[in-house]
């Protein structure tokens, strides 16, 4: 019998953006430095060129490598409880489904789903985001049914708004 | 108990997680105002059409991409990335326009870097009223996340992303005509004051 998948990137539009980022700097890079003529770099004065290595490299390299918990975390779904985690080593955190108190669907460019031991009545997205007790998981389809068949609930039923 | 028992929807459900598809439909307008932008700017200050459209496109779309990942990030993560992204999708419109304008050979770096870091800051600019207007209607975005609605139907709900579009598009050829003067202005003996002041006019 196949297995079901149930490890998740927890938050793919994270995961996209460090990707993206890095990509694009370090594509800019190539392009000004490797691809158009060396004589528009050799007359750049240096304030531009650090500039140019900075923004293209050097930030983009810090964003990616302080963007890794968000971006690369994964998330765990099974009878138990929901597990976040990075590289499944670090930044660990994890809901049993008893401990569960509210879970909010947020939109922000994207749907996400909230899991909470507290409650979240009046925290705003950010608060949401940062809060020990929460976890944030992207609501793809395959994560909200494995939600449903793990917690033995039904969330079409708060489709309705 | 139920999962409905304790979830709070505060917007529309997205069971397929397909709204990813309104964030392209908006990537592509961003490029496509961007475009238009950069197009009558170039018509404005007598530059080459295509190289207006082209560098309007290129950097509507990088940034577009960019304010739509930085609004879905926490706040820091937000504006380093609605910054870098700024920067580069300015810079990189700018250096394919000098490119048409002037050929490959004669690009100057230093003026993309200016461009990208006045377009930085109005991303950020951009980031900042999205990210407010986000907290405060979020109604405003319920018919692109709504997958029961059709995808044209969404996609043409992308349209209320208007704000983040226009704004995206707006920015861009305010950047492109208003740094342009400013270099032209001030760095760039050789440019006469009239072409300076088309460039002035074309950015009012």
């Amino acid at each position: 019998m196949k297995k079901l998948k149930n490890t998740y990137f927890a938050n793919h539009i994270a995961m996209f953006g460090s990707i993206f980022m890095i990509l694009l700097g370090y594509l800019f890079f190539i392009f000004i430095y490797f691809l158009l003529p060396r004589v528009n770099w050799d007359r750049t004065p240096e304030i531009g060129k650090w500039i140019m290595v900075f923004m293209s490299i050097i930030a983009p390299s810090l964003f990616f490598i302080f963007s890794l918990k968000i971006a690369f975390s994964k998330i765990t779904i099974d009878e138990s409880g929901i597990r976040k985690s990075l590289f499944k080593r670090y930044f660990k955190k994890s809901i049993l489904w008893s401990e569960v108190k509210e879970m909010k669907i947020y939109n922000r460019v994207d749907t996400w789903i909230f899991i909470s031991k507290v409650p979240m009545e009046g925290m705003t997205y950010y608060q949401l985001l940062k809060h020990k007790d929460i976890i944030q998981v992207t609501a793809l389809q395959k994560i909200r049914d494995l939600i449903i068949k793990y917690s033995k609930s039904d969330l079409e039923e708060s489709n309705s708004v | 108990m139920l999962i409905s028992d304790y979830i709070t929807p505060v917007m529309y459900l997205d069971p397929s997680g397909e709204s990813f598809i309104g964030i392209l439909a908006t990537i592509g307008l961003g490029a496509l105002i961007g475009g238009i932008s950069g197009f009558i700017a170039a018509a404005i200050n007598g530059d080459d059409l295509g190289a207006g459209f082209l560098s309007g496109a290129i950097s509507g779309a990088i940034i577009a991409v960019g304010l739509a990942i930085s609004l879905a990030l926490p706040a820091a993560g937000g504006v380093i990335v609605s910054s870098i992204s700024g920067f580069l999708g300015g810079a990189t419109g700018d250096i394919f326009n000098q490119a048409w304008n002037n050929g490959w050979d004669n690009v100057d770096l230093l003026h993309a870097a200016g461009v990208g870091a006045l377009s930085a800051v109005f991303t950020l600019g951009s980031f900042g009223c999205l990210n407010h207007i986000y907290r405060t209607t979020p109604s405003l975005f319920g018919s692109i996340t709504n997958s029961s609605l059709s995808l044209f139907s969404r996609m043409g709900s992308s349209l209320s992303m208007s704000v983040a579009t226009f704004y995206i598009g707006l920015t861009y050829g305010t950047i492109s005509t208003f740094t342009n003067a400013i270099f032209n202005l001030t760095i760039q003996d050789s440019v006469s004051d009239d072409e300076a002041s088309i460039d002035i006019d074309a950015y009012c």
